[in-house]
């Protein structure tokens, strides 16, 4: 198979993923029961405690109507759109445009969920490392356990006791927001200062959180790859251990544990809605779920579009790296 | 091991470097002519988005402080309607033709003096984008008569509706501004309005509302209004450090954890907004078109039994639909601070009387027999209440209800479209009539079609005669008759059974601001969402003797 042939191929498996994922984008939410203008009626109610005046139900149904009407039309109009990456006008936060509502979040999300993915990830393979190379060992008998302990435990209580700990009884850092809301948005050192102040919490749970997976899929692979005869081979030769571990041991260990990372670098975009909620930090993942609570078309197609691309891009890293990483790949291609 | 030392020891070395800084800074200084609102419910940021008659959900917070309406309602006066923008808003004869004198003297945050141009635009905004009819409104027409002087008719006697004056959703709008504007694109990012409050900053995390000084309502205490967004865990943690000074939350420990720690600073306080959440009955298909099968599962419902389970005890809702708190001087001395406690023997006196038996937990009359099923909406966590209903349905008439549990737009178009058996809805209304326009026949549809408020499909010749009494006249004294009228029915012929009162639920740490109303003596409300209500909350406060 010539190099162009193999690149179309791949373009091609590409085109059509995201065409799938953005008809499925389309079609899921409005498969699913109730309609923007029922939750805008059920929300308004909820907070005003009285039943809408029916004028006011009349106006709402007018403007967000029945979407389940002419889907076709509809899903035309959707694919124009997503051409022109219009993502349209957000239905809760009436008439701000969804590209507004991401761009407020998007960055927020890529700094908190995206370096502590890249924190958890570090921690969790190198120490799966040192885990899988004696296995059985001190430490290993004692980290890995413990690291079960700890993933086991959900992140939710994980996040609550951490802000009651460390914000409320001991008031070492904030107890809500992503940042000193009285500074100057910038970049000027103050308002970075107290980003990082307000951010430890949120990225120490998540990090505290995350790592133990990272650590267990390495150990295991460590472990097995450890047996391997290459391995004894490279002892044999007198080569250090510590080279051994990490060139010979752990590189191949590693191939799964980077796919799994590849995929959940396309995932944070997502968010931490958890994170988001408990410590009211500025995100996507909070406008994702209240656009799914609240049926807002627009912003949820917006961001599983984002989502859906950051996926494919991120497997398409994940596919390109691998194939440095691992030369097998590389050949039978 | 010791990598993860390390990582604890640098988290901690930051810690204490970043707590450090964070203290150096001056907080005490700038919190002094500040008052803080942490707003629990409304997501973790805040859009800038100032569109206030447009029907998003999550506009930006506390527009009230900004744009004003007509009129309020007071709900320390039977949730009666009182001129606020207007000077006065009076009825002819008929109840036809409102005459809105505006009142004079108010500029908005540019400088311009509010005209009666400014309201006809305003009153004339949904007339002209049926849209953005937010507010409900249901006059036909907007006519200026002088310049402080507007007219407004209705098609029908619109005594009852005065109501939607005072609506946060029918706001007075400077015309030159808003005239301009495709309001289905404009987020309005720099509001200009008339009330006490102009925005100073925005950011995603915080608006800072600043004072006017030249606001026609007087001067007040403080310079800043903050609104900050924060979960209502950490809110809580934030009012007791007094970092947040009011907040809304229901807070069910609040007396052990809140109030018990200092009585004088922290306020936890419970407003009736007037409205209740009830059971409805599907009147237009059996068994519920038998008034003697609505008594009895009204009759069983155990009231207290729900307030506990919601930890508010005393909440439970009386026969008629109208809350005492609101409307106590309305209410039929007998209805006066009724709880329907459960009789299980009355109960089954009614069923005998209409020629009910139950068998194998079904209802049973003529050979035919009924399986009813309750929706609830399922978001609300309404399952246990449904479940302690249910469970008293079985002990005391061995009747076995079915639990249908929904998601809320489902619920809702399964009400609207009349297809449930009994239901649970939020009743309630601004006055007695919007409390009771739920049952006018007009607004009933035949089961599968939609209607928009009657969802109980109640048709019945004395309630339209009381509501037509209602809504024809200005009179208090008859006013308080026809009400009297539409009580019995209620109570008599059970459209609806309320189960629990709804309320505002205020969070308030006075440490540094004193003067707040109080549930037992106020004449308005601190809930934001009414507007004039903040505005004289506010400008009522005094700051505390530190």
């Amino acid at each position: 198979m010539t190099g162009k042939r193999f690149l179309a191929r791949r373009l091609g498996f590409y085109a059509a993923a995201v065409w799938s994922a953005v008809t499925l984008n389309f079609l899921i939410p409005r498969l699913m029961p109730g309609n923007p203008s029922l939750a805008i009626i059920e929300e308004l109610e909820r907070v005003s405690g009285q039943s809408l005046p029916p004028r006011t139900l009349e106006s709402i149904q007018r403007l967000f109507g029945d979407p389940s009407a002419n889907l076709g039309a509809q899903y035309l109009e959707y694919l124009g759109q997503m051409a022109r990456l219009d993502l349209g006008v957000s239905i809760r936060n009436f008439p701000t445009p969804v590209s507004d509502l991401v761009w407020q979040g998007l960055p927020w999300t890529l700094l908190l969920v995206g370096s502590t993915t890249v924190v958890a990830f570090l921690i969790g393979t190198g120490l799966g490392v040192i885990a899988g190379w004696r296995a059985g060992g001190r430490f290993d008998s004692i980290v890995t356990p413990l690291t079960t302990f700890v993933s086991s435990v959900p992140y939710f209580w994980v996040a609550l006791l951490g802000l009651w700990a460390f914000g409320f009884v001991l008031g070492w850092f904030p107890l809500a927001g992503g940042y000193d809301p009285d500074l100057p948005v910038g970049f000027n050192a103050p308002f970075a200062l107290s980003v990082l102040h307000y951010g430890v919490l949120p990225a120490t749970t998540i990090v505290f959180s995350a790592f133990g997976g990272w650590l267990l899929g390495m150990r295991n692979m460590t472990v097995t790859t450890v047996r391997e005869d290459y391995v004894l081979l490279a002892l044999a030769k007198g080569l250090s251990p510590r080279r051994v571990m990490l060139r010979y041991a752990a590189r191949n260990a590693m191939l799964p544990n980077f796919t799994g990372f590849a995929l959940a670098l396309g995932g944070v975009v997502g968010g931490a809605l958890l994170t988001e909620i408990v410590f009211s930090y500025p995100g996507i993942g909070y406008l994702l779920y209240a656009s799914l609570q609240q049926r807002d078309y627009p912003v949820m197609q917006g961001v599983f579009f984002l989502i859906t691309l950051t996926v494919l891009l991120a497997n398409l890293v994940a596919d390109s790296v691998y194939a440095l990483l691992d030369p097998r790949v590389r050949e039978r291609a | 091991m010791s990598r993860r030392g390390l990582l604890v020891a640098a988290v901690m070395v930051l810690a204490t470097a970043c707590s450090a800084g964070g203290q150096s800074r001056p907080t005490g200084g700038a919190r002094a002519d500040t008052i803080v609102f942490g707003k629990t419910d409304g997501g973790t940021t805040y859009v800038r988005n100032f569109n206030v008659v447009g029907p998003a959900t999550q506009k930006t917070p506390n527009t009230e402080m900004i744009y004003e309406p007509l009129a309020r309602i007071d709900y320390s006066d039977g949730g009666t309607v009182k001129p606020w923008l207007a000077e006065s808003l009076e009825f002819d004869e008929k109840g036809t033709q409102l005459t809105i004198k505006v009142r004079q003297g108010v500029r908005f945050s540019d400088g311009t003096p509010l005209t009666a141009d400014d309201v006809v635009f305003s009153l004339r905004l949904p007339l002209d984008n049926p849209d953005f009819n937010l507010a409900g409104t249901t006059y036909k027409a907007v006519e200026k008569v002088d310049g402080s002087t507007v007219a407004v008719t209705f098609d029908s006697p619109g005594f009852s509706e005065v109501n939607q004056f005072a609506s946060p959703a029918l706001p007075m709008l400077p015309k030159k501004i808003w005239e301009k504007q495709d309001l289905n694109t404009w987020t309005n990012p720099d509001p200009v309005g008339t009330g006490p409050f102009v925005l100073e900053s925005f950011a995603a995390q915080q608006i800072t509302l600043r004072a006017r000084d030249d606001y026609w309502g007087g001067k007040f205490p403080m310079k800043y209004l903050k609104i900050i967004p924060t979960s209502p865990d950490a809110g809580r943690a934030q009012l007791l450090r007094g970092e947040v000074d009011w907040a809304l939350s229901a807070w069910a420990g609040a007396q052990e954890e809140y109030v018990a720690k200092d009585p004088r600073t922290h306020l936890y306080q419970l407003y009736a907004t007037g409205g209740a959440y009830s059971m409805l009955f599907n009147t237009a298909r059996p068994p519920f078109d038998d008034v003697h099968v609505r008594r009895a599962l009204a009759m069983t419902i155990p009231r207290s039994d729900i307030v506990t389970t919601l930890n508010r005890p005393g909440t439970e809702a009386g026969p008629t639909g109208l809350v005492d708190l609101v409307y106590k001087d309305w209410l039929k001395p007998e209805y006066r601070g009724k709880v329907q406690q459960v009789d299980a023997e009355g109960a089954k006196r009614e069923l005998a009387a209409g020629g009910w038996t139950v068998a194998d937990g079904k209802l049973v009359k003529d050979g035919t027999s009924y399986e009813p099923t309750i929706s609830f909406n399922q978001d609300f966590g309404w399952a246990s209440y449904a479940d302690i209903m249910i469970n008293s349905w079985k002990s005391t008439l061995g009747l076995q209800v079915k639990p249908a549990g929904a998601p809320g737009a489902n619920l809702y178009e399964s009400q609207q479209l009349g297809k449930f058996d009994l239901t649970i809805v939020a009743t309630g209304g601004a006055g007695v009539s919007g409390v009771y326009s739920m049952l006018a026949g007009r607004a009933a549809k035949p089961i599968g079609k939609k209607a928009a408020t009657n969802l109980g499909r109640w048709r019945d010749p004395a309630t339209d005669a009381a509501l037509a009494g209602l809504l024809g006249t200005s009179d208090v004294g008859r006013l308080k008759q026809y009400a009297q009228e539409m009580q019995s029915i209620v109570v008599d012929q059970v459209p609806f059974s309320p189960i629990y009162n709804s309320y505002w639920f205020v969070v308030i740490n006075a440490g540094r601001w004193t003067g707040w109303p109080t549930p037992e003596k106020f004449s308005y409300v601190p809930f934001p969402g009414l507007g004039p209500d903040s505005t004289m909350t506010l400008m009522n406060l005094k700051r505390a003797a530190q």
